[in-house]
């Protein structure tokens, strides 16, 4: 009986696995060899004509590199500077876990929601137009939380006695933090935010209204103007899935999109396992 | 002093910086609550109807909130036990080498962005589906549910492995130094261990699932009504397809709107309580 029950588990274990490896290597075959059939170098060098059917993806690229760039410079510094102050400053154990559970909250909330916060304050409250800086505004706010706490943690880990033989030098708490914490800071937050970007490259519903229109963009030569993204295109094209051409663009912006992500986020987890071998 | 004012300058800017990240999800909180106000004192309890027809004075959002669940449920239910047997075959059967090599994939595959599986969904899964149970559409709250299972799987089965491959090796020694073979092992040593931090799993999993927009807005058909057939093989709507699809087109300062903002709301209710129960500093992905 034991036996029995033995294969059985034993069965349903290597039958789960199989059943996800499958489908994982499925999408991924997928993914790449419709990807790689679509793609050329017209398809990067040419902006979209006639709903993205025909053309190429030129001046998404432009515009989700610029847009998440934005998002980063917008990011970065107030991200350091607020673990900085939860590692330094914030030594009650009360808000400490207060602040954890907020910014859980941040990183948890769904990006639909994002979106509709910034179609309500941005637009809505505050009457601004849309234009690409408020996607790159709503973005770093995404970005923030990861941000934050890749930053504090690298922080966390910095051993006692280095911590203690600065103020035996003598340095204050701010000198200590100006000359030897904001380097250290900056080297976790960079980690974290290749991360983030890999996250928020991909992401469509937080910008879909106050960011991006969907035909006509270019690249913009002032503020106030939308952009198109690869993300925001490929919802174009999948919404006209019936038409194989948009489908076929739709594999080659996809691609284009993993590639992006995949690489930003090699670069991220390769920085921070080399953090975690350095003290 | 002007030193001792750098100290303090400094201090502030790093606190306010602090006030602007933690103040964020407060703030999100709060202006949706403000802007869904009119829509709870004005409809109230008509909100809780089945029926969604603004000409008609009629705001029921029960149809999306049944969409939710249903596809939510359906995807934890195929995709629970999936990831659970796959992430013991990983950690238990599988050698360390080719661990690395799966496990990466997931990292791959859980990285990759919604709309894409949307894509995959509206190209693939729909005409799949069709043909399959021979409808005359594949945009069913049935492909949502599958799309999501596929969506939250990767993500289920690495960290569930991570999970496993924490317990220490001394715990399985024992076990089998007491007569016990490996699926003994399993079932009464290792899925005990792990239940808190598995039901944690299941929980973020549900709460991305919940929370996903793009990849179901495409498949799940996109009809406001109550699915009249039990079967889950009917076009449907969930919470947020529907914000995704039809926000723009309400106007400022319109109840449908306003309603609009409330399902919103509802949306962050399981990310708060979530942020509740897993308040202990753990590093976030």
């Amino acid at each position: 009986m034991n036996k029995v029950y033995h294969y059985i588990i034993c069965f349903l274990c290597w039958l789960a696995l199989a059943i996800s490896l499958v489908l994982v290597l499925g999408v991924i075959t997928i993914l790449v060899v419709k990807g790689i059939g679509a793609i050329n170098v017209s398809f990067i060098t040419q902006p979209a004509t006639n709903f993205g059917k025909e053309g190429g993806v030129l001046y998404q690229i432009i515009g989700s590199l610029l847009m998440v760039s934005v998002a980063f410079l917008l990011s970065f510094p107030i991200a350091i500077a607020a673990a900085l102050y939860k590692s330094e400053y914030l030594k009650d154990e009360k808000w400490q876990h207060r602040s954890d559970m907020l910014l859980h909250i941040l990183n948890g909330i769904p990006s639909i929601v994002f979106g509709v916060f910034a179609l309500l304050f941005f637009i809505n409250i505050c009457g601004a137009y849309i234009s690409w800086w408020l996607g790159s505004l709503i973005l770093a706010i995404m970005m923030l939380p990861i941000l934050t706490f890749s930053s504090y943690f690298y922080l966390q880990r910095l051993s006692p006695e280095i911590r203690e033989s600065c103020l035996a030098l003598g340095l204050t708490k701010g000198q200590f933090i100006r000359s030897f914490l904001l380097k250290r800071s900056f080297a976790g937050a960079v980690s974290g935010s290749f991360l983030g970007l890999a996250r928020i490259l991909g992401e469509t519903a937080p910008i879909m209204w106050v960011a991006t229109i969907f035909a006509g963009a270019g690249i913009p030569s002032s503020w106030n103007e939308p952009v198109a993204t690869l993300a925001t295109h490929i919802l174009i094209l999948a919404q006209q899935a019936n038409h194989p051409l948009a489908v076929a663009n739709g594999w080659g912006a996809s691609l284009i999109l993993i590639s992006l992500v995949f690489i930003l986020a090699a670069i991220g987890f390769a920085m921070r396992r080399k953090q975690l071998q350095v003290q | 002093m002007p030193s001792c004012r750098k100290e303090l300058g400094l201090k502030y800017v790093l606190g306010l910086s602090f006030f602007v990240v933690a103040s964020m999800p407060i703030i999100i909180f709060l202006v949706l609550l403000i802007q869904s106000k009119r829509a709870f004192f004005e409809v109230g309890w008509g909100l809780f109807s089945t029926t969604w027809f603004p000409a008609g004075q009629e705001y029921g959002i029960l149809a999306m909130l049944y969409g939710s669940l249903v596809v939510v449920l359906l995807a934890l239910s195929i995709a629970v036990p999936l990831a659970l047997f796959s992430a013991l075959a990983l950690s238990e059967f599988i050698p360390k080498s080719c661990r690395l090599v799966i496990k990466s994939l997931l990292e791959i595959l859980a990285g990759i962005p919604s709309i894409i599986y949307g894509l995959l969904g509206v190209v693939i899964l729909c005409p799949w589906l069709e043909q399959v149970f021979d409808i005359s559409t594949g945009r069913t709250l049935f492909a949502g549910g599958l799309l999501l299972a596929l969506m939250i799987l990767p993500m289920m089965i690495s960290l569930l492995e991570d999970v496993f491959s924490q317990i220490p090796n001394e715990y399985r020694d024992n076990a089998s130094s007491l007569g016990l073979n490996k699926s003994q092992t399993i079932t009464s040593l290792l899925i005990p261990i792990s239940k808190s931090h598995g039901f944690n799993i299941v929980l973020l999993a549900m709460s991305k699932a919940l929370g996903e927009t793009m990849a179901v807005m495409l498949v799940i058909g996109c009809v406001d009504q109550f699915p009249n057939f039990w079967l889950p093989l009917s076009a449907g709507q969930t919470v947020t397809s529907k914000l995704g699809r039809d926000l723009g087109n309400y106007s400022f300062y319109s109840i449908e709107f306003s309603v609009m903002i409330a399902m919103a709301l509802i949306l962050l209710i399981p990310t708060i309580l979530f942020g509740f129960i897993l308040r202990n500093g753990r590093d976030i992905k």
